[in-house]
């Protein structure tokens, strides 16, 4: 499109700027306010321009914890760490688990194919929130309270992944499919050489949403662990908000705010340059 | 190399048959097209043959081997597709070694292939590409290479240059017909275009709706065509055929014209028939040698021949006749008109089956 309308491109301008704005200012906030101590952050002015407390700030809370207001919670670094094999494993699990689900689903004739793609999609339906009493009583049950299998494994499998590898599944030429049969391709050679690679940009963009969805995971860790080792940065958060006598220490949460959104914000950038190149590259 | 004989084959759909029992022999070496319109069922027979479609009755075999049963890789065949089929993710190089790695060959023997045929396409300087930074003759031509590579007793071709362009697809079909020279490696080649069909066949297989109607040399078929579908689908401007009837002294009656045959036909005079004439084997003449006279409607000047749209006694009988050079004539002009007996086609006007 070629205009030449000043008055339109400064007005697309200011409301592109304007939204960065709303969106960055409590970001912007959080920061200064994890650079203060606690008592200028329950004064009235709220700060405004960055504190020298930062390093000690950020030093006591990734090493020590947030304290004798902390309700009991470990040290940052820990809960970051459990934070960070949570989001991976479930990312990982639900993208291996779903891409072979998908591809058995695609390229497979087996009894009741479709009443199996049917229940894996009306689960779709069904948030972790509805099933999470019996799936709680489930894991209990086993044994998995406290464990890294605990957090894991119930969030793995994914409907919305299946569904979206099937649907890039039925994109790929058949044409494809069949030179590969007569080069003499096997299925797990089709899947390993051709469907695998083919599917980077998928699993790229699923890498992304699902290592989030992970790490954003609030109620399920904050339900089976009682076991302070194995805490998640986010459940983490909301608990030091919520100390009974002590005034909240502010710097302390804004600081642990602050680091428990670097790991997504990593994974975001770093896969945003895969996943261009992925489309770039598997495109025809 | 080998031959390749399909015996009886039928393919049906669930309820729905689409190929209704097909017969052929193919000798080694030969380069047979299976030439129809779409939907006739050639893509069908052809994957039949490849293994990738099951079939439903009858028997293939490969140099002499039932291969029914038997997977694609184990047929010992290649296949060139329409839309190339090629691995996107691979270079070209690997494009065409992927089928022979996953048969175990040896790294030297691989790369001395694929060198080798690269050199034969001119694809030298390309293996390093991907698909998406070739055109696409080049694309066509490495899934050419993919084929040639694994040195299969078969090449199957579906329509292989139907995506390219006019030029392109001349110059392709030109290489592909030298290929076969070189190679002499046993060819089943697909195609609705009939002059691809003519330049490259050996022998050609015409296809209607699930029905071999001819199968013959491209001469063959061109002269003595076996039904008038096959009358009508080969050549261009389509062959004209005329209601007519059987006379009594080996004469054929068409438009109130009586034309002599070459060959009398059984059959008592009066019996209907089709006649067909093609628009080239219509020659203009003078007052004394003419059979008929075209009262000309339309004139179409392609440069080296004019094609003259008109009828020959009366509405209905319309005919188009192609003459060398450029003509003067108009519409509503006559022209008299000869044929030679050896060029009237005769076909049984209910059956289509030649007489
Ligand atoms: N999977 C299928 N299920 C049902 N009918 C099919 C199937 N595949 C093909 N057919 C039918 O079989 C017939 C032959 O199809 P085929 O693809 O062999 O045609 P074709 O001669 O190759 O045509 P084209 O020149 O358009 O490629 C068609 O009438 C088609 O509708
Ligand atoms: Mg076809």
């Amino acid at each position: 499109m070629i205009e030449n309308r000043p008055w339109l491109t400064f007005l697309s301008h200011a409301i592109v700027l304007l939204g960065i704005v709303v969106v960055a200012f409590p970001v912007y906030i959080t920061f200064v306010a994890s650079t203060h101590d606690q008592v200028t952050l329950l004064q009235a002015p709220i700060p405004m321009l960055p504190g020298d407390h930062m390093v000690e700030n950020y030093r006591q809370v990734l090493f020590e914890g947030v304290g004798a207001a902390s309700a009991g919670a470990p040290p940052v670094l820990l809960m970051m760490f459990n934070s960070l094999i949570m989001a991976v494993v479930i990312a990982v699990g639900k993208i291996a688990i779903s891409i072979i689900a998908a591809y058995a689903i695609v390229y497979f004739r087996f009894p009741l194919r479709m009443t199996f793609f049917w229940m894996i999609f009306i689960t779709l339906m069904l948030p972790v929130e509805v099933r999470i009493l019996p799936t709680y009583e489930v894991v209990a049950n086993l044994g998995m309270l406290n464990s890294y299998a605990g957090l894991t494994i119930p969030l793995i499998a994914s409907a919305t992944a299946t569904f979206l590898f099937r649907q890039f599944f039925l994109t790929v030429p058949d044409e494809l499919t069949e030179a590969a049969r007569i080069d003499g391709a096997g299925p797990l050679r089709f899947f390993w050489d051709v469907l695998l690679p083919l599917s980077r940009t998928s699993i790229a963009a699923l890498f992304v949403i699902q290592f989030i969805y992970g790490w954003n995971q609030y109620l399920w860790p904050l339900l089976i662990t009682t076991d302070e080792s194995y805490y998640t940065v986010v459940m983490a958060i909301s608990r030091m908000m919520n100390v009974v006598d002590a005034a909240a220490s502010w710097n302390l949460v804004m600081t642990c705010t602050l680091l428990a959104m670097i790991p997504p914000v990593i994974v975001v950038v770093l896969m945003q340059h895969w996943f261009v190149k992925g489309l770039v590259e598997t495109e025809k | 190399m080998a031959g390749v004989s399909i015996r009886s084959v039928k393919k049906s759909y669930g309820e729905i048959e689409v190929i209704h029992g097909i017969d052929c022999e193919i000798a080694d070496g030969e380069f047979i097209v299976i030439l129809g319109p779409s939907g006739c069922g050639k893509s069908t027979l052809l994957r039949m043959i490849a293994g990738l479609e099951e079939i439903t009755a009858g028997e293939i075999a490969i140099d002499g081997r039932v291969v029914n049963d038997l997977e694609p890789k184990d047929r010992d065949i290649a296949m060139v597709f329409q839309n190339y089929a090629l691995y996107p993710h691979m270079t070209v190089y690997d494009n065409m070694a992927y089928g022979l790695r996953i048969r175990g060959m040896s790294k030297a023997e691989i790369d001395m292939r694929v060198k080798k045929a690269a050199a034969i396409l001119e694809l030298d300087g390309l293996l390093a590409r991907k698909p998406r930074q070739l055109s696409g003759g080049q694309r066509q031509r490495v899934a050419m290479g993919r084929a040639l590579v694994r040195e299969p007793s078969v090449f199957l071709f579906d329509e292989p240059l139907s995506n390219l362009d006019a030029k392109l697809r001349v110059q392709m079909r030109i290489e592909i017909r030298r290929l076969h020279q070189t190679l002499k490696t046993t060819s089943i080649y697909v195609t609705h275009d009939q002059v691809e069909a003519m330049t490259l066949a050996d022998r050609l297989i015409v296809m209607n709706a699930g029905r071999a109607e001819q199968i013959g040399s491209p001469m063959e078929v061109y002269a003595r065509p076996a039904t008038t579908f096959v009358a009508g689908f080969i050549g261009s401007p389509a062959m004209n055929m005329l209601p007519g009837r059987l006379g009594d002294d080996g004469t054929v009656e068409v438009a109130g014209v009586r034309l002599p045959v070459a060959a009398p036909v059984a059959g008592t005079a009066g019996r209907p028939v089709t006649v067909g004439m093609r628009p080239e084997h219509i020659a203009r003449a003078d007052q004394g040698t003419r059979t008929f006279d075209l009262h000309v409607d339309v004139v179409e000047t392609l440069g080296a021949d004019t094609l003259v749209h008109g009828r020959i006694g009366g509405a209905g009988n319309e005919l188009i006749v192609r003459l060398p050079g450029s003509v003067t004539t108009g519409p509503g002009d006559v022209v008299p008109l000869a044929v030679a007996p050896q060029n009237l086609h005769l076909f049984d006007a209910e059956t289509g089956a030649r007489l």
